[in-house]
């Protein structure tokens, strides 16, 4: 007979198990956008021609989005689970921030941005799209996204070699996330 | 002749409506995890549901055999890997079952 003891009980372990069975992070899409990152902001400082950042992210920024829904979709089936609803979250998350970059453009285009303040304006978006990650997709996306917030204003405020700093703290706290989210699990069978 | 109803005591007119099948926490907790992920491997569902293998395959089993699990057999680097995810009919009776449950619950607390 089930009582209102047992009912709260198996809850309890309903609500556990669901609790315990989240798809896994993947340490290796924190490292690959801490190598693009790091690299495509670095190039503003050490780059004469600014159509080379333009073009690097023009592939850079599609190449690692494939990349990273494979590397994705290669660990959450490892981990077992085959999980189309969150993967089509995740894409949907950081294609939403792609396309708010682009529409940004129209700022510059209609003359009411420079070049550099799109950059800032770009990381500050990037900052906030790491916070919305961290509220409603995986933790540790958050203090990435306050630590972008933080590269946002050394590119607006630090002479000289900012953009070479921020793309230092993005990489920092995406191999910080990366290390912290190295996976524990058993390989599916 | 019809019990007054004693204030104190949560009247659980509606225990007969639970799925008979889905009041095992085992059954219930493996088609909850199925309708919040789309499918998941034997070893997956093991490991968050911390049960045995033939204790959770017997479960997993009986789910089956009422049409509330679809399987899939595939290989993984040559060996076996069974996901399972939940049918139309086991996501429609999960859904009913609850349903009951929160109005029970609702009761209790």
């Amino acid at each position: 007979m089930t009582d209102n003891t047992q009912l709260k009980e198996d809850i309890a372990f309903v609500r556990a198990a669901a609790e315990r069975s989240e798809t896994p992070s993947v340490p290796a899409i924190y490292l690959l956008w801490a190598l693009l990152g790091g690299v495509g902001f670095a190039l503003v400082d050490f780059v004469d021609d600014l159509s080379w950042i333009g073009t690097y992210w023009l592939f850079a920024g599609p190449i690692g989005f494939v990349l990273s829904v494979w590397l994705g979709m290669r660990a959450s089936r490892q981990a077992g689970f085959r999980d189309r609803q969150t993967g089509i979250r995740h894409a949907l998350h950081w294609l939403s921030f792609m396309a708010a970059g682009v529409l940004g453009l129209a700022l510059v285009q209609a003359g009411q941005l420079t070049w550099a303040g799109f950059g800032s304006l770009w990381i500050l978006l990037l900052g906030l799209t790491y916070v919305h990650g961290g509220l409603y997709l995986e933790r540790r996306m958050m203090p990435i996204g306050v630590l972008m917030g933080a590269a946002y204003l050394v590119t607006v405020w630090v002479p000289g070699f900012g953009w070479t700093a921020a793309g230092a703290v993005l990489a920092i706290a995406l191999v910080t996330g990366a290390l912290l989210g190295a996976p524990k699990r058993e390989t599916a069978s | 002749m019809k019990r007054p109803a004693d204030p104190e005591v949560p009247a659980f007119d509606e225990l007969h409506l639970l799925n008979g099948l889905l009041e095992h926490r085992v059954r219930l907790a493996a088609c909850v995890l199925l309708s919040k992920h789309d499918e998941m491997s034997f070893t997956s569902l093991k490991h968050v549901l911390g049960e045995t293998d033939g204790s959770l395959g017997a479960h997993l089993r009986k789910l089956e055999e009422s049409g509330y699990l679809a399987v899939e057999k595939t290989y993984r680097n040559r060996r076996p890997v069974t996901w399972y995810r939940l049918s139309e009919s086991g996501r429609t009776s999960l859904k009913r079952h609850l349903s009951v449950l929160t109005r029970l619950i609702d009761q209790v607390v």
